[in-house]
């Protein structure tokens, strides 16, 4: 299987570098397409001449060929299969599209960008198969042309043997509460300092809320609990080394996720390799990776009310949190394991090859 | 059909997602509402989260780029001016909107809340809480109902 990828950037993201490698490991040959170059400009120099541009003949034989060895074409990200999809189309390879959760949920709905929601109903029908990060993500795309029978949900993979239980149980006092995401609205981190409030003034609990990231939204939370007269309990960590997390994590009693926009939070699958239980927000695909009841609890998006009782019935119960931690742990070595990702991308490979065959 | 706006900069201390919430509740109550958020700035992509969390899409306008006359065509045709701050700095507009007697909802932050002392038509609830909000809005409106009622009956 010969994989040709689009759109992985010069500095690709964790679960993009991850997918490669575990592609890799699994036997998969993957090019990446550098993208420098304009794709009119590729476009035109392919099918037409080949030094007026620059370039030397042997790199754009070197792309042809690429392009026409490939069995299959990834894209990373919808503009990127919008900006290619003419240099493709003399190839007629099958083409894959990722759907992860920005691109698909919020911009096209942004005021100023409906040539990018017109574009993406041009391109989402002509794509093979679709590698969706959830189910929820899945039903987005559907909205703009998504043919659901081509999709695949492939959850993220993450090298989870680093993410270990606690030799030692936390402190008993206080009550420890982590966060971890970049400090963004989509976070939804001024819903978990009004929880955090709640759960002091009307439960009565000694707790304090730890949160791990970097980014915009510190002066939010700072001023969130200054307001709410929680200062001293919120405590941000600013952008921690992986040993740095796992040693917050073991030393906290619950994780708490309360994002407004999300595909599958990477920290909450960390979290539950970790034995952690986990309350989080009804939103994106969070509900495909804990169930209500069984790892943790499920609330709905900005109830902060909701999420206070659920960390006041975790904190009043460590039998309870012991059993949704090993439940969280089971479940997230079995579902975002590596080998089993690498095995549904090849599956999803060879379906949008045959898929193709049969259309053409 | 209440008609809401809010003239306000888009960033987290203008509250816009709590205004959004309390237009969901009003609505999820039974009485219709349109709510016109007019600004400038980058939380642009929450405000739309939030407007889809709510299925907001048909009752909320976004406006970027209203210049004066259109912001003060809008504040007018409204029937009241919604200020969901929860942070000094986001108060656009209010001025504007007290200027010509128009009804005020606003959370009640200090700043917000000096800028109102003295102001009959302001209800202003405590932070954060959009069920209060949805109730003042609701007042409001049954007010506005009430007046347009009984201009009818007097005609």
């Amino acid at each position: 299987m010969h994989v040709l990828m689009f759109g992985v950037g010069e500095n690709p993201q964790t679960f993009v570098r991850n997918q490669i490698r575990f592609l890799q490991e699994s036997g998969a040959k993957v090019s990446i397409w550098e993208g420098n170059s304009p794709p009119r400009l590729v476009e035109k120099a392919i099918a037409t001449v080949e030094t007026r541009y620059g370039w030397t003949p042997d790199l754009l034989g070197k792309r042809r060929a690429l392009l026409r060895a490939a069995d299959v074409y990834h894209f990373q990200w919808p503009h990127n299969l919008s900006r290619y999809v003419r240099v493709i189309r003399p190839f007629n390879k099958p083409a894959v599209l990722s759907l992860r959760g920005r691109a698909i949920n919020i911009v096209p709905y942004i005021p100023g960008y409906e040539s990018f929601a017109r574009a993406l109903r041009q391109t989402l029908p002509m794509c093979s198969g679709y590698h969706c990060v959830s189910k929820a993500i899945l039903r987005e795309g559907a909205l703009f042309g998504l043919v659901p029978e081509r999709a695949r949900v492939i959850y993220t993979a993450l090298d989870l043997s680093f993410f270990t239980l606690a030799e030692n149980p936390p402190a008993p006092e206080p009550l420890q509460i982590v966060m971890i995401g970049a400090l963004s609205w989509y976070k939804g981190y001024e819903y978990a300092v009004c929880a955090l409030e709640r759960l002091v003034k009307e439960h009565g609990l000694n707790a304090r809320l730890v949160i791990i990231g970097e980014g915009e939204d510190r002066d939010r939370i700072r001023y969130t609990a200054a307001d709410l007269g929680v200062t001293d309990r919120v405590i941000l960590t600013g952008k921690l080394p992986p040993d740095g997390v796992r040693r917050l994590l073991h030393e906290s009693h619950i994780l708490l996720h309360t994002a407004l926009s999300e595909g599958i939070a990477n920290a909450v699958v960390e979290g539950m390799a970790c034995g952690l239980p986990v309350v989080t927000a009804r939103s994106g695909g969070m509900d495909e990776a804990v169930s209500d009841g069984v790892e943790g609890f499920v609330t709905p998006s900005r109830d902060v009310r909701a999420m206070a009782e659920a960390l006041a019935r975790l904190a009043g119960d460590p039998a309870l949190c012991r059993q949704f931690g090993l439940a969280g742990r089971e479940r997230a070595l079995k579902q975002f394991a590596p080998d089993r990702q690498a095995a549904e991308f090849i599956d999803l490979y060879r379906f949008a090859i045959q898929n193709h065959a049969r259309k053409a | 059909m209440l008609r809401v706006i809010t003239v306000a900069a888009l960033d987290w201390r203008s509250g816009l997602e709590y205004g959004l919430e309390a237009v969901h509740r009003l609505t999820q109550r039974g009485t219709p509402a349109h709510y016109t958020i007019i600004g400038a700035g980058s939380f642009l992509e929450a405000v739309v989260v939030a407007r889809r969390e709510f299925a907001l899409d048909g009752q909320v306008e976004i406006l970027l780029n209203a210049d004066e006359a259109r912001v003060a065509e809008q504040v007018q045709q409204a029937e009241v001016f919604l200020l969901p701050c929860v942070a000094p700095g986001a108060s656009h507009g209010l001025a504007a909107a007290v200027a010509i007697g128009k009804p005020v909802v606003a959370f009640d932050q200090a700043e917000v809340v000096a800028a109102l002392r003295g102001y009959a038509a302001a209800r202003v609830v405590p932070r954060r809480d959009t069920a209060a909000l949805a109730d003042a809005l609701s007042a409001v409106g049954e007010l506005a109902q009430r007046h347009i009622s009984g201009g009818e009956g007097g005609d």
